[in-house]
């Protein structure tokens, strides 16, 4: 049996052998990528440019399995199992990826989300969500904030993407600045978190944490779409406008709240300006909305629209921040989030109870060592605390 | 804040917390100073961050107390283990900004995960192979992450951009520690299976020991 294990450990010792050299390679092209500054800014600027969604060659487009129809052209990608809610309330979901074509089903047109603000921070004061002292920025506060601060409109900026800061710090203002005219405390972030690679959503996590810090109840994070610009130009109360989508992440705890904060934003704004939300697109990732129950990504349009109708359009979105936060669109009904939030926190335990299963049950393999572990976990894990000595398994 | 959220949200933070004291525990540290680690890390996410110069600055529960448990789980070990845990945060490292530079920045191109677990993937199995160990999982995802937080910053001066890089400035729920304890949970779990199998195997082959010939 020594011999076996003798035998795997020797194996595991040449693959690990074999992955230091290449990743020794790996180390030395990096050196040599790193070592020249002027080669380093124009290899960055030529990966950076294959892979910043903005420039990708096409784009994603959903179609109905059942009409063919057109339901959305996005430049996320997307995956089975995402869901899409356009700007009639129909729900579609995808059932399965062809190139660079998403087959979605239709599941039938949906009442929106009555999830009013109050239902997660409290009762609302007289007719008002937010009191007069809120209101003063005492307590409530409105956090934005752009992952991609580099992203850019083309017409208005003449780039895509500017590293220093992109077009759509101007549109996160405008957007911080109107909700302070409607009385809304907010709490800006300029940060741009370049480079824009894979882990700018790892650096902008840190702003979300600040801006939680910071007393923000609600989060924005401010993006911009990558396609034609026809994609998100709509007439809205007879005015040619650049529309804004709202993404919801469907690989965190907080989905179902995340979404219905979604819907009852959308309900709201249909009812304000109809037409300005293109839809709501629940895709893969977390765009740290882990991190708090109200947070939603927003696509301004996209990167061929102007900078300036982005910038109308956020202003239209502040009116509708506003009515839904300040509490005008009248008593919604109270069920629904409290249920919702139930519903996952059933999953977040069952999944977790499943996970340490499964794991239990590959790292005893029997059902007396397991019994055995447990025995242990309870009687000796936590036997410090209460006056014993553990020994330490490792040092065991 | 409605009961249903209260519940979710608490539920979330005990499971996510009773993760990473289960994972300290790993780390060769009694419960109180796995629960230490925990409170400091927690504590110190709500403190002011420590400016480094040059933009770069760093959170005491996200970015300090993480190195200073590495650096007290070095000083447990033999010079040799430390060695082998420097070569893995060093291919880690490296991976793991190599793989920020080739895989897409949006999540939903990522055909299995989010970006921020990738790190704790990489670190997990870099860290497993190069000795095996769980505290070099755990020391290697850690480590990446602040080296590649060095790194951007590094990238943002020769790109002659400004911009702010704030080490495991998410407190306890920054990718430095996520990586750290979700590569050791890993380790973990890669280890656990696959001891259990050389043994099973093992002590299949041990009693019919005809079978192999």
């Amino acid at each position: 049996m020594l011999e076996k294990i003798h035998f795997a450990g020797k194996y595991a010792r040449k693959t690990t052998a074999v992955l230091t050299v290449l990743t020794v390679l790996l180390l030395l092209e990096l050196l040599l990528f790193c070592s020249s500054p002027v080669l380093m800014a124009r290899q960055l600027e030529t990966i950076v440019d294959d892979i910043d969604h903005c420039t990708v060659e096409g784009y994603y487009t959903m179609k109905d399995i059942g009409s063919k129809d057109v339901i959305l052209v996005t430049a996320r990608k997307m995956n089975a199992g995402d869901e899409y809610i356009n700007q009639e309330n129909n729900l579609y979901e995808v059932e399965r990826i062809e190139g660079r074509t998403a087959w979605a089903r239709f599941k039938g047109r949906i009442e929106l989300s009555h999830f009013s603000a109050e239902m997660v921070w409290g009762k609302i004061e007289g007719d008002a969500f937010i009191s007069e002292a809120q209101a003063d920025g005492e307590d409530f506060k409105i956090g934005i904030y752009h992952s991609h601060g580099a992203e850019s409109y083309v017409p208005s900026d003449g780039s895509e993407s500017i590293p220093e800061g992109g077009g759509i710090l101007k549109v996160g203002e405008v957007l911080a600045e109107r909700l302070r005219d409607n009385q809304l405390a907010v709490a800006y972030s300029s940060e741009t978190h370049v480079p824009h690679d894979a882990g700018a959503y790892q650096r902008s996590r840190r702003t979300v944490e600040e801006l939680l810090r910071d007393g923000s109840n609600a989060l924005f994070d401010v993006h911009r779409d990558a396609v034609p610009a026809a994609e998100y130009k709509e007439t809205v109360q007879g005015e040619p406008t650049v529309q804004i989508q709202l993404v919801v992440g469907r690989q965190n705890q907080n989905v179902q709240t995340n979404r219905s904060f979604a819907e009852s934003m959308k309900r709201v704004t249909d009812d304000t300006h109809p037409g300005l939300i293109k839809g709501i697109l629940m895709a893969d990732g977390s765009y740290n909305q882990d991190m708090a129950p109200l947070s939603l990504l927003l696509e301004v349009g996209s990167h061929e629209n102007t900078r300036e109708g982005a910038e109308r359009s956020v202003s239209l979105f502040a009116e509708t921040v506003s009515v839904y936060f300040r509490g005008q669109e009248g008593a919604a009904a109270l069920e629904g989030i409290g249920s919702t939030a139930l519903r996952s926190v059933l999953w977040v335990v069952l999944i977790t109870g499943l996970a340490v299963g499964v794991y239990m049950l590959v790292s005893t393999g029997g059902r007396d060592e397991l019994r055995s572990k447990i025995k242990h976990f309870f009687t000796r894990e936590f036997s410090e605390f209460r006056g014993g000595n553990k020994r330490n398994e490792n040092e065991e | 804040m409605n009961a249903g959220l209260i519940i979710l949200l608490s539920a979330a933070i005990i499971i996510y917390f009773g993760f990473a004291h289960r994972v300290l525990d790993r780390l060769r540290l009694n419960d109180r100073a796995a629960l230490g680690f925990l409170v400091a890390m927690i504590v110190g996410g709500f403190l002011p961050d420590l400016p480094l110069g040059a933009n770069v600055s760093v959170n005491i529960g996200g970015g300090i107390i993480p190195v200073v448990l590495v650096v007290y789980l070095w000083s447990k070990v033999e010079r040799a283990e430390i060695n082998r845990n420097g070569i893995a945060v060093l291919i880690t490292a490296a991976a793991v900004f190599a793989a920020m530079k080739i895989i897409p920045l949006e999540p939903t191109y990522n055909f299995f995960l989010d970006p921020l677990y990738i790190t704790a993937l990489i670190a997990g199995l870099v860290g497993y192979l190069s000795g095996r160990s769980r505290r070099g999982a755990f020391t290697s995802g850690t480590m990446a992450v602040v080296l590649n937080d060095l790194a951007s910053g590094v990238e943002n001066i020769f790109a002659g951009v400004r911009s702010n890089i704030v080490i495991g400035g998410a407190g306890i729920f920054d990718a430095v520690v996520i990586a750290g304890f979700l590569a050791l949970g890993l380790a973990e779990i890669v280890g656990e299976t696959a001891e259990r199998i050389t043994l099973e195997t093992s002590g299949r082959e041990e009693e019919n020991p005809d079978e192999e010939q």
